[in-house]
């Protein structure tokens, strides 16, 4: 075991873990938080999205102390316990950019990823943006129209 | 080392190297470009893999460090087999170097079917040198085209004599054939993009 110290949602954390855990394992697991699925677990389907220091990644891919001292946010870690929705995530809603909602934390993490990097991004790279996640029931039309209205900040609360 | 995002964004690289840092920014998917190395990439040699291809049509070099100090390897002389490098087990790979090219022309070209995926065959091409992914079991030279370029031939002819000496792989994406044809209507297309 291998003790890791690391920021999830804001709460430092502390915790023994084995050196092979991957991060969603442990974030499902251990901190008890299921926003990020796992899909595929060969780092195809993006269902596992998080940001790891500010920057989208699938956390099937990376190792619970390859994330030591770092920040992670988790779709949960988006919104204050009793607050409102992020407005990425009331675009979702909105667009209604979800069947399922299988693929929908990893979406919206993923999106929220893009829109730090690039705020007002065109369709196309709204689609090039969201390649690494895949949705099997929505076509992903509602799910660019959503981005983007949460790009133009047309998103009633 | 560096990660593939951060090569695609660098203001140096994309000034001074900008088939690199294109490179980087056509593997995968932002998530991916986020976590991989060029330095894993590399080691990692797979011959469907951009940066390999990138810094074999630059004629770039890596550095080799283990307890025995640290040596410099040729692009050429990198790869040795399917997913095998010339690295020396006790030897990591602590540089990355690629000559100096601003606004050197480039061509660049990726056959993919589906989002974030490997090419099924890719073409990367500058200064006289062209390169190939997923042609056998390591990124190849087109030496054939690039010695008739340097004789005089035109784009068609020379792209023509692009499979020439390669060994494709067949798998669902593609059988021998098709490589082959890919490999000689990208080599034209990257050659065209140059200007
Ligand atoms: C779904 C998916 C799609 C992808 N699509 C593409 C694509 O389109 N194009 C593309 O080019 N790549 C693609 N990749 C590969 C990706 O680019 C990674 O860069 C690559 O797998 C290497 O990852 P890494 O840098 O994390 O290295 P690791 O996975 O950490 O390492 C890879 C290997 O290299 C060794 N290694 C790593 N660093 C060094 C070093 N400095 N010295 C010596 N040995 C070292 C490791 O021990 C290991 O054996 C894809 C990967 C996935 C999962
Ligand atoms: S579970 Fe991580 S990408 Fe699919
Ligand atoms: S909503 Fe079902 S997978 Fe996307």
């Amino acid at each position: 075991m291998m003790r890791v110290e690391l920021t999830v949602n804001g709460e430092r954390r502390s915790d023994d873990v084995e050196p092979r855990l991957l991060l969603v394992h442990y974030l499902r697991e251990t901190c008890g938080l299921r926003a990020a699925n796992v899909g595929c677990d060969t780092t195809s389907c993006g269902a596992c999205t998080i940001l790891l220091n500010g920057a989208s990644v699938k956390s099937c891919t990376v190792l619970t102390v390859q994330a030591a001292g770092g920040d992670v946010t988790t779709a949960e870690g988006l919104t204050p316990a009793d607050g409102e929705l992020h407005p990425v995530q009331r675009a979702f809603r909105q667009e209604h950019g979800l069947q399922c909602g299988f693929c929908t934390p990893g979406m919206v993490m993923a999106t929220v990823g893009l829109l730090a990097e690039n705020p007002h991004p065109t369709e196309a790279q709204v689609r090039e943006g969201l390649e690494g996640n895949l949705c099997r029931c929505t076509g992903y039309h509602n799910i660019v129209r959503a981005v983007l209205a949460a790009a133009s900040e047309q998103v009633s609360s | 080392m560096t990660h593939h995002a951060d090569l695609a964004a660098s203001e140096l690289v994309r000034a001074e190297a900008p088939l690199l840092a294109h490179a980087a920014a056509q593997v995968g998917d932002p998530q991916i470009r986020h976590r991989g190395t060029i330095g894993g990439s590399l080691a990692h040699a797979d011959p469907a893999a951009d940066l390999p291809m990138a810094l074999l049509a630059l004629g770039g070099s890596v550095e080799a460090s283990g307890p025995g100090g640290t040596r410099r390897i040729a692009s050429d002389d990198f790869f040795a087999g399917f997913f095998e490098t010339h690295l020396a087990p006790d030897e990591l790979l602590t540089a990355v170097r690629v000559p100096r090219r601003p606004g050197a022309p480039w061509g660049y070209q990726k056959f993919v079917r589906r989002a974030n995926d490997w090419a099924i065959v890719g073409v990367a091409a500058t200064g006289g040198r062209i390169a190939l992914a997923n042609m056998g079991p390591v990124p190849l030279r087109a030496g054939a085209a690039e010695q008739a370029l340097a004789d005089g031939a035109s784009i068609a002819d020379a792209a023509q004599l692009a499979a020439d000496g390669t060994a494709p792989g067949e798998d669902m994406h593609a059988d021998v054939e098709f490589r082959r044809h890919l490999a000689r209507v990208l080599t034209r297309r990257a050659l065209d993009q140059r200007n």
